[in-house]
């Protein structure tokens, strides 16, 4: 299997269960290591990177996962702090930069709460503030929707569209046939480990909100449904 | 500094959100301190009473009923030059006498005692050896065995040796096998409270595994997430061995002075200073703790 990414670009890559998805996103951060080939990121081999190093590379990507691996016993800023904490942050930059990211992710208002007094939805985008609150080039989520009812995943899906045009990669695995096709985006197909497709599509310019509309649209779920918090923009 | 800070507020936050398996862990550290410190000084006092009763132990001579003060002088003389001889007591029939009534009491032998006509106790002269293991030499040098199986005592005044070195060995024999048997059961129990520590570290760590991926997962480097730890570990063997530190105060105040002021012989148990056993115990047990976390860590940040 070989394929690249482009900086800035949004794509999926799509396969039933056990096709490689996850070994996928997990070699990307050395998860796990290749039993043959290269992973170049940002043109330098990861697998060859010192074990010393391993946390700086994951420091510079950003990681959601289906089962949000929030820490449990943390409160929801807390959550996000830790990525801060970990890369050494000072406390001013972490007080300035945590409620701003739980704005841009529409958790404002739930900033002290505990991941286990959130709803999925929620606990995706704190999982996802925290991927992003250091603002990395790239951006992997594996299944970021596979726990969540169709509404909340458009949420989602509007949130990694948001952090995309900020210019950051966003690299997303899913089964979710539907959304990746409604979504008009790079699409990469995996079957038993191989890559069988890889498909640009044309996808347009457009707004978050055109974005979101058009999702909601196409997918049968009323604009004005249950908008999950997060705040029109 | 900031880090220390941050480590510090990490380690306290997981002291107290799993507060259940860090009680566990406090209680083990003080029941095992607490046995540690009540077996140190024992097996201690085991080797001290057995020097004591050795120090103890002397060579009684003898002199012969009709033996002069002058000659017994001369005796004294003679063996305070013997090597090994640390000193010597003369003891005059006047003070054997006087001893005796002393031992004796106020009982019905103390009449028996006032009608005897004269003194029948001999001079002796109580030899001291610098070591108890000695006192056969000196002996020998006293009364040197002679060919045809007759001793030959170094003045013909004395009428014999008295000698404790029997009584030396049983002595031996029996503190060496306390010692031996306290010693064995003491580190038995060390290599026990060690587990039972380390496995009480190991299983509060164990449900935090999962925390521990997820910090690795989010870029955190190892010794990020093991200082926690090791703090919390420190933390929780400082609470442990102060708690049991304070408990054998209490015991020594309580217990063991009021006994010590009646009976000498504990007092006599110049046993380990408090402060030593203090600072052994602290010691160990906040090196062990924080040893414990940080090794049993290891596996997990095997990611």
């Amino acid at each position: 299997m070989s394929f690249g990414l482009n900086r800035g670009e949004f794509a999926f890559v799509v396969g039933a269960t056990g096709c490689g998805k996850s070994t996928l996103i997990r070699t990307l951060i050395r998860d796990v290591e290749p039993a043959s080939g290269q992973v170049l990121i940002a043109g330098r081999d990861i697998n060859k990177l010192r074990k010393s190093r391993v946390p700086h590379l994951r420091r510079r990507i950003g990681t959601v996962f289906q089962d949000f691996k929030l820490l449990p016993n943390r409160t929801v800023y807390d959550n996000v702090a830790y990525a801060l904490q970990v890369i050494g942050a000072g406390r001013g930059e972490i007080r300035r930069q945590v409620p701003e990211i739980l704005r841009l992710v529409g958790l404002q208002g739930k900033i002290n709460n505990y991941p286990d007094q959130l709803s999925g939805g929620e606990q995706q985008r704190v999982s996802i503030a925290r991927g992003f609150v250091n603002h990395p080039p790239l951006l992997l989520a594996d299944e970021p929707t596979g726990n969540l009812d169709p509404e909340t995943s458009i949420g989602i899906m509007q949130l990694l569209y948001r952090i995309n045009r900020t210019g950051t990669t966003v690299f997303v695995a899913t089964h979710d046939r539907d959304m990746v096709d409604r979504m008009r985006r790079r699409v990469l197909a995996l079957d038993e480990g191989r890559l069988i497709r890889d498909e640009a599509s044309a996808g347009y310019d457009e707004s978050t909100r055109e974005f979101a509309v058009r999702m909601r649209a196409e997918m049968g779920v009323g604009d004005e449904g249950h908008t999950n918090g997060e705040p029109s923009s | 500094m900031t880090r220390v800070f941050f480590f510090l507020a990490e380690a306290l936050r997981a002291l107290r959100r799993s507060a259940a398996p860090s009680l566990a862990a406090i209680v083990t550290v003080v029941l095992t301190t607490l046995l540690i410190g009540v077996f140190v000084p024992v097996i201690k006092a085991s080797s001290t009473t057995n020097q004591n009763v050795r120090s103890e132990l002397t060579l009684r001579v003898f002199m012969k009923q009709n033996a002069t003060t002058k000659q017994a002088v001369a005796v004294q003389k003679r063996i305070n030059k013997i090597p090994h001889v640390e000193r010597t007591d003369f003891v005059s029939k006047a003070d054997a006498l006087k001893e005796l009534r002393g031992n004796i009491g106020k009982g019905p032998l103390s009449a028996g005692l006032t009608q005897l006509k004269h003194n029948p106790l001999p001079i002796t002269i109580n030899v001291y050896p610098d070591d108890a293991d000695n006192l056969n030499s000196i002996q020998r040098q006293i009364v040197r065995p002679s060919a045809n199986g007759k001793a030959r005592p170094i003045s013909p005044a004395i009428k014999g040796v008295g000698n404790s070195q029997q009584l030396a060995n049983q002595i031996r024999t029996v503190t060496n096998a306390v010692k031996i048997i306290l010693s064995v059961i003491a580190v038995l129990l060390l290599v026990a409270s060690l587990m039972l520590v380390a496995n009480t570290i190991r299983l509060s760590i164990y449900a935090r595994r999962r925390e521990v991926e997820v910090m690795k997962l989010v870029g955190a480097t190892n010794w990020f997430i093991r200082w926690p730890f090791v703090i919390e570990g420190l933390i929780v063997g400082l609470l442990g061995a102060g708690i049991a530190i304070g408990l054998l105060w209490v015991g020594k105040v309580a217990i063991i002075d009021p006994l010590a002021q009646n009976f000498a012989l504990i007092d006599n148990f110049s046993t380990i200073g408090f402060a030593q056993l203090i600072a052994l115990l602290a010691g160990s047990a906040v090196v062990i703790s924080a040893l414990g976390s940080g090794v049993t860590l290891r596996r997990f940040l095997r990611i």
